[in-house]
Formats: C-alpha cells, sequence, structure tokens
C-alpha cells in the first residue's frame, strides 16, 4: 500500500507547493501594482521616476518635477502638509524628506497605519546613493536601482578624475529675472557642486543671497557657475550682456563661465543633476 | 438695515454654528459619508459601534475634522471679541489687533524663530514667540502713548503704526538672510490656518476664550461709558486709564495666543465687530456675546473652504478670511454710508 500512497502524497505536496507558489506570485504581484505612492519630497519624486515607478504615484508635494504628461493631484508644501488631503488619495506609502511636516501631521500618518519613509536630503553622493537603495528596496525595484548607483559611481568616478584644483575659487550665481545675481553660500546646493567639483566657494555667507557685479569682481572669481530656473539658449551671454562688468574677473578671461540647469537642483543632488555636473566637470578641465 | 433683537440675533447665531459644524464635520477632503461622520464622534464618545466608516477614516473625523472645528470656532470667537473690544476701547472703526502692533509684533516673534533656530525646536519655539512679540510690541506701544495726562488714542495708533513698520523692517532684514525654505516657512504662517489643532493649543485657546469672554462681559458697561467719550467716562466715574491698561492686556492676551496657535487670521477681528453693531446696535452687553458667535461662525466656513478648494492640498485660511472680509467690507461701507460719514 505504501508504495502506491506515498506517490499519491507526493503529488498532493507538488500541487500543493505550486498552488502557494502562484498564491505568493500573484500576491508578489498584486503588492507591486496596487501600492499608491505618495511623493512629499522633490528628490525621491525624482528617484521613484527614475525607477519607473511612475504608475504607482498617486500625488507629489508643489516643489517635484513630474513628466508633463503625468497628471498628479498636488498635496502642497511638503512642510505644511494636509493630513485628510493626504488620506484622501488612499496612499499605502508616503516617502518625503526629514522635514517632512508639520509635526501633527506626522503623527496621524503614523497613526493611521499607511507605510511612511522619511528620508535626508541628498547633498552629497553617498546619501544619495542611500535614498535610492532604501526607496529601491521599499518599491521592489533593487535591480533598477543598481543601474541608477551604478550612474551616479560612474559620474562621481568621472568627477573625481576632473577635480578643479583645490584652491580653486568658484561662483555659483542664480540668475533670478535677468537683473538680480543671487549668490549661493554655505549650506546651499550651489555649495554642494561647488564641493563636488572640488573647487573653493567664494561666499562666506548662508544661503542665497544678491551680489552686485562690483562684489563679485572684487571676490574675483575663477570659474563662473551660472544657474536660473528656466532654460534660455544662452545663459552665459545673457549674464554677460547684463552685467557687462563681469568681463573683468578671471573667469571670464579663461573663458570659464558655464551654465547650469537649474531645476535639476531644486531638491538637493539628483541622479541627473550628479551626470550634469560630471559634464561640467569634464568642460572645466 | 432693520436692527434685530438681541435673543432673534442670538438663535440665528446658534442656528448658523449648528450647521456650520456639521458641515465642517461632514465634508473635507475625504468623501465620507456624512451621517457615518457624525455617528464616529458619538463612537468616539460613548465607544459604541454605530459608524460604517473604517477605522483611519474615523480617525479622519475625530482627530483631524473635530479638533480642527473646534479650534476654528475657538479662534474665530477670540479674534472677534478682541476686535470688538479693540474698536470700542479705541472709539475708531478702523481699530483692530493690526493698529496696536499686536500682530507685527507676533509675526516678528515667530519669524525670528523660523529663521534662527534648527527645525526641531521650531514646533514649540515660534508659537512662543509670538506670544512674547505680541505681548512686547503692545506694552511697549502702550509704554510711548502714556504720558502725564494718560494715554492718548491718537499717540497710540501712531505709536502702533510706528512700530509695527520698525517691525516690518526687523522682518524684512531677517527675510533678506533667510534661506528659501524659511521664507516660504514664514509666507505660510503669516497667512494663518487651524488645521494644526493639538490637545494643549486647544485647552489653552478655550480657556483663553472663556477668560476674555468672561472678563470683557464685566467691562461691558464701562465700555459702553467710554463710547459717549473719556471725558464723559471719567466724568461717570470710570477710571480710564486703569481701564484701558486692563482690557488692551487682556485683549493682547487673547490675540497672542490665537495668533500663536494658527498664525496671522486677518479680518475676523474688523468686519465682525462691524456686522454686529449693525445688527443689533452699539451696547457691548450684545455686542461682545454675538462678535463672539458670528467670529467662530466666520472663521469655521473660511476653514470649511480652505480645505476644501484646493483638495487635497490646502489654502491657508488667513488667505480666505481676507478674501471674503475685505470686499464684505467694502460693501458695508457703501451700503451704510450714512452712518460712517
Amino acid at each position: 500500500m505504501k508504495l502506491f500512497v506515498s506517490p499519491i502524497i507526493k503529488h498532493i505536496h507538488l500541487a500543493s507547493v505550486l498552488m502557494a507558489l502562484t498564491i505568493a506570485l500573484s500576491a508578489g504581484v498584486n503588492a507591486a501594482t496596487a501600492s499608491r505612492i505618495i511623493s512629499t519630497d522633490a528628490g525621491v519624486t525624482d528617484v521613484l521616476i527614475a525607477l519607473g515607478v511612475v504608475d504607482s504615484l498617486v500625488g507629489v508635494d508643489v516643489t517635484s518635477q513630474v513628466p508633463a504628461s503625468l497628471k498628479l493631484p498636488k498635496v502642497g508644501y511638503h512642510r505644511t502638509l494636509s493630513a485628510e488631503g493626504l488620506m484622501s488619495l488612499k496612499p499605502t506609502l508616503i516617502v518625503g524628506s526629514d522635514h517632512m511636516g508639520p509635526p501633527e501631521v506626522i503623527s496621524f500618518l503614523d497613526k493611521s497605519g499607511v507605510k511612511l519613509l522619511r528620508l535626508p536630503i541628498a547633498k552629497n553622493a553617498q546619501q544619495l546613493k542611500r535614498n535610492i537603495t532604501a526607496i529601491g528596496e521599499l518599491v521592489e525595484r533593487e535591480s533598477t536601482a543598481d543601474e541608477l548607483l551604478a550612474r551616479v559611481d560612474s559620474a562621481m568616478l568621472t568627477l573625481g578624475q576632473r577635480q578643479l584644483g583645490a584652491a580653486t575659487k568658484v561662483a555659483f550665481l542664480l540668475q533670478m529675472d535677468g537683473r538680480s545675481l543671487r549668490l549661493a553660500g554655505n549650506s546651499t546646493t550651489g555649495d554642494d557642486i561647488i564641493g563636488l567639483l572640488g573647487g573653493d566657494n567664494i561666499a562666506e555667507h548662508n544661503a542665497y543671497q544678491a551680489v552686485s557685479p562690483e562684489a563679485l569682481i572684487n571676490l574675483a572669481p575663477e570659474v563662473i557657475i551660472v544657474a536660473s530656473r528656466g532654460v534660455s539658449d544662452s545663459l552665459v551671454a545673457s549674464l554677460l550682456s547684463d552685467n557687462p562688468l563681469l568681463a573683468h574677473t578671471p573667469a571670464a578671461a579663461n573663458a570659464k563661465i558655464i551654465e547650469f540647469d537649474g531645476r535639476s537642483i531644486v531638491a538637493g543632488i539628483s541622479v541627473s543633476a550628479i551626470e550634469t555636473i560630471a559634464l561640467l566637470s569634464i568642460k572645466l578641465n | 438695515m432693520p436692527r434685530l433683537s438681541f435673543s432673534t440675533a442670538l438663535w440665528l447665531c446658534l442656528l448658523l454654528a449648528i450647521i456650520a459644524v456639521t458641515v465642517s464635520i461632514t465634508s473635507g477632503a475625504m468623501a465620507l459619508s456624512g451621517g457615518a461622520s457624525l455617528l464616529a464622534i458619538w463612537d468616539s464618545l460613548w465607544g459604541t459601534q454605530l459608524s460604517s466608516l473604517d477605522n483611519y477614516e474615523q480617525l479622519v473625523v475625530v482627530e483631524l475634522r473635530l479638533p480642527r472645528t473646534v479650534l476654528a470656532l475657538l479662534i474665530g470667537a477670540i479674534l472677534a471679541q478682541c476686535g470688538a473690544v479693540m474698536q470700542g476701547l479705541f472709539r475708531n472703526p478702523l481699530a483692530d489687533p493690526g493698529i496696536i502692533g499686536a500682530s507685527s509684533g507676533a509675526a516678528l516673534g515667530a519669524t525670528l524663530t523660523i529663521i534662527l533656530l534648527p527645525v526641531s525646536l521650531q514646533g514649540l519655539a515660534t508659537p512662543v514667540a509670538a506670544f512674547i512679540g505680541a505681548l512686547a510690541i503692545t506694552l511697549l506701544v502702550f509704554k510711548l502713548a502714556h504720558g502725564e495726562n494718560g494715554t492718548s488714542v491718537i499717540m497710540l495708533l501712531l505709536a502702533g503704526v510706528a512700530v509695527s513698520a520698525f517691525s516690518g523692517a526687523m522682518m524684512g532684514f531677517l527675510n533678506v538672510i533667510a534661506d528659501d525654505q524659511a521664507l516660504r516657512d514664514i509666507t505660510l504662517w503669516q497667512m494663518g490656518a487651524v488645521s494644526r489643532a493639538s490637545d494643549t493649543s486647544l485647552i489653552l485657546c478655550a480657556t483663553v476664550m472663556c477668560f476674555v469672554a468672561w472678563y470683557f462681559q464685566r467691562h461691558c458697561q464701562s465700555l459702553n461709558a467710554l463710547l459717549l467719550g473719556e471725558a464723559e467716562a471719567r466724568h461717570l466715574g470710570i477710571d480710564v486709564e486703569r481701564l484701558k491698561m486692563k482690557l488692551i492686556v487682556a485683549a493682547t492676551v487673547g490675540i497672542g495666543v490665537a495668533v500663536s496657535v494658527s498664525g496671522i487670521i486677518g479680518f475676523v477681528g474688523l468686519v465682525i465687530p462691524h456686522l454686529v453693531r449693525m445688527l443689533v446696535g452699539p451696547d457691548h452687553r450684545t455686542l461682545l456675546p454675538l462678535s463672539a458667535f458670528c467670529g467662530a461662525i466666520l472663521l469655521l466656513f473660511a476653514d470649511i473652504g480652505a480645505r476644501s478648494m484646493m483638495a487635497p492640498a490646502e489654502l491657508p485660511v488667513g488667505l480666505l478670511t481676507a478674501v471674503v472680509g475685505a470686499p464684505f467690507f467694502v460693501f458695508l461701507l457703501i451700503s451704510q454710508r450714512k452712518t460712517f460719514i
């Protein structure tokens, strides 16, 4: 009897294992497709889009840049989120920066059982890589995350080979409206970019502050990076035509005034920003 | 405009308040059944299980909609009463918390903390600094206006304008050195919101609201006498200087607490007392409680609009009170031109 029974039992075992596998697989697929993600940070949105989880995004904050074809509800400014507004999008996961707030909304989200991930804003490549890994694991896109990490690494490699001399004086300018120039001081993304390039920020102050061309000439920058919120064809040309005196800086003399798309650095260092910076370093050396 | 009797106006206010509260509890960014939302509150009070809402939906009603409803009512009531008292005290139809520097002092205090302190400390420090700022600037203005011959109303108003301009300049300076994040925080703070209703702030506002209601009501006859003029009030045996001092401090405490909890919410304190005066007349015994009611109702309706107009994001409620309040005020001015000029 045993001879007959055991194959049947084996079959039953096999069937149940297969069944369990199918259930597990379908559950896995459901988990991936049914997740509804809200991103409250531009950097996180950037990583999520780069990871290809666009379909799961159900809401973003006002600073996030999403493809124009994507019509997503805006959940407001990431420091003044509305708890009920977030909940109305029925999210299963909310990812944001550690600046997310107000605290009352955070504690409500904790209570409501929605999964909440708060990541530090990426100010350097290490933090960016940590964020990519964390988000990649969460949305089960580890392989795509690895590709992104490789892109960051290769850009960092380029940057490492093409560092400016440590004493190179760099000015990072934000051109707001053609007239006023704002110089990036400490703890700005502009400062982080100068750091990545290996240069020395000429500004001593904090945040972005208005400067006159006179002050800039006095600081004698050897490299000027000019960023704008929009994209214009010839940012450098318009900078020099608006402020002809800047032609007397060392940077202008050596043709080391270069432009940078300011929109890629709204939320700290992103993958595309790092690649753009790597391209800059090639241009500068 | 025909005047209403006090009891008619009171019943009208109660009815409006009930409607406003019901709408506030049953509406929001999430589409929840109205009946079930109301039952959820009943459930949380008595531990029953009548509501058909999911657990997290009940949380939305009980922990988000209910507290902000109560906070909007309290803040609206505080601001409207303080506005009414300021207008009565200065016998100036334009007097409001802003005019003697309370709002700008609070804004300066809050701006200082938002720019100079790390984010982690701001939650607690901002309201405290706003309160201290409101109190300090108001007392300074009061001190400036206080001379040997008592407090001059003109001096008070002018000193208020000067000190407000100065703190405005200080804020401008702080804005120059602030980073973009802090700038945005300041702008949003100044536009006010009642969405951040913690238990502490609710208890604080409820206490202050009861205190100012009781305290102002105690002095309403003196305020009525003051309507005749300062000299007349003095002849009636009222210590006008002491009265001014006491009421200004009480109103500043009210405004300071309101501003520290919700940010700057304009026009409630200015428009509501005028509206109520037109409805029931200038007697402070009826003006003050009805102003409290109307202020509460106005702010609650404004908040309902603020959270549903741009859902899932939210508008600052102070923006809405200004947008609704300013044209309404102009309308009142035009329709009542004869009584004003």
